[in-house]
């Protein structure tokens, strides 16, 4: 009798640990790029898997649809024309992806130590903000040499990126957090990429409609088996 | 002209200072900026019209392109171009250090939405596909 009662113990823990483990993220996501005063918008829904598949719908010019993995491969799928390109460059990756992170509980470390970056140097400031100084181990020209990450009350609240004479390469704000479950996310992210030395490019990235583990058609978006290829020929035109 | 202009303000665009030992960004601040700013008919917002202006496909494509790959100049092979012209991008910092993707992108959005579309790129080996 006893026994039984454990069995079902044991298997009640395990139900109840699948059915709140958080599997996906999803939201709308207005993007804005404010450049030599004008600024673009873009729109899209994002649905993040905590195993980094990352699916995202846009609207505009026509309806498509980006799928990135943390480890590097990208693909961008066109329903009108049934077209689908891939990419392996590591250029598309969720890698660094806000939702990612969040949802991997990376943000410890900001997703860096898995981009090759390595804890260097830290610090906390009378204001209690904690500043943690990652290095890369092979710096790149798609990666700055130094990245500082600072936390208020265990939330990543700004990242700095650094280039290795500590000229400073962008800023990126995280604000207006909202609990989740188990994990909070910031609706708000501000980035500012210094592309000069009097010049920047602002990114603001506001998150809403935030739903963890919902019922949500992009979670389970797949590109159709029969989609054409999208070939890049050097030299030739498509 | 307009494209000399439209470098100009892209390269010499707004700048804003950020005090490093203030990690919260002033989001009013922010978000004037961007009511300032006059909105570029971008392909990727949700405006009718520039959804009307990108008719073809493969307009669209060099635009998805550039969107997320421009620093390897990978629109500009799709459209045709120097077998070299992604290790021009790549070598250059991602296109002069990731500018020349962005003036490519809004040179499109503006050639697409005054009509004119993009055949004028097609096949083209100047490193500046605009001048």
């Amino acid at each position: 009798m006893h026994k039984i009662h454990y069995v079902d113990l044991i298997l009640a823990l395990l139900l109840s640990t699948s059915l709140h483990a958080q599997r996906t993220l999803s939201a709308d996501v207005e993007v804005k790029s404010v450049s030599g005063g004008s600024v673009t918008t873009t729109h899209k829904q994002v649905c993040c898997h905590a195993d980094g598949r990352l699916v995202s719908r846009f609207f505009n010019p026509s309806e498509y649809y980006s799928i990135e993995y943390p480890y590097g491969e990208g693909f961008i799928y066109i329903p009108s024309s049934n077209e689908v390109y891939t990419d392996r460059s590591g250029e598309m990756s969720s890698a660094d992806n806000l939702m990612y992170i969040f949802l991997s509980r990376g943000t410890s470390d900001m997703g860096l130590a898995k981009m090759g970056y390595v804890l260097t140097g830290s610090s906390t400031d009378s204001e209690g903000y904690l500043k943690k100084t990652f290095t890369s181990r092979n710096p790149s020209k798609n990666k700055a040499p130094i990245v500082d990450v600072v936390y208020k009350n265990y939330l990543p609240v700004y990242l700095e990126h650094r280039n290795a004479k500590n000229k400073v390469l962008g800023k990126q704000y995280l604000s207006k957090y909202q609990p989740l479950g188990k994990i909070s996310f910031p609706a708000r992210s501000t980035e500012i990429i210094y592309t000069s030395d009097r010049d920047s490019l602002v990114i603001r990235t506001i998150y809403s409609n935030i739903k963890v583990d919902a019922a949500d058609r992009l979670a389970e978006f797949e590109i159709p088996s029969n989609a054409k290829p999208i070939s890049i020929t050097p030299g030739k035109r498509k | 002209m307009r494209k000399f202009i439209i470098l100009i303000a892209t390269v010499f665009g707004m700048s804003i200072a950020a005090n490093a030992a203030n990690y919260a960004m002033d989001d009013a601040a922010i978000d004037a900026l961007c009511d300032a700013a006059v909105e570029a008919p971008s392909a990727f917002a949700s405006q009718a019209p520039v959804s009307a202006a990108v008719s073809n496909k493969s307009e669209a494509a060099v635009l998805i392109l550039n969107f997320f790959l421009g620093e390897f100049g990978i629109h500009r092979h799709y459209m045709g171009t120097a077998k070299w012209m992604w290790a021009a991008y790549t070598f250059t910092f991602g296109g002069i250090f990731g500018v020349l993707p962005i003036v490519d992108f809004i040179v499109e959005i503006v050639d697409l939405v005054e009509g004119k579309g993009l055949s004028n790129y097609y096949g083209c080996t100047k490193f500046i596909m605009w001048i």
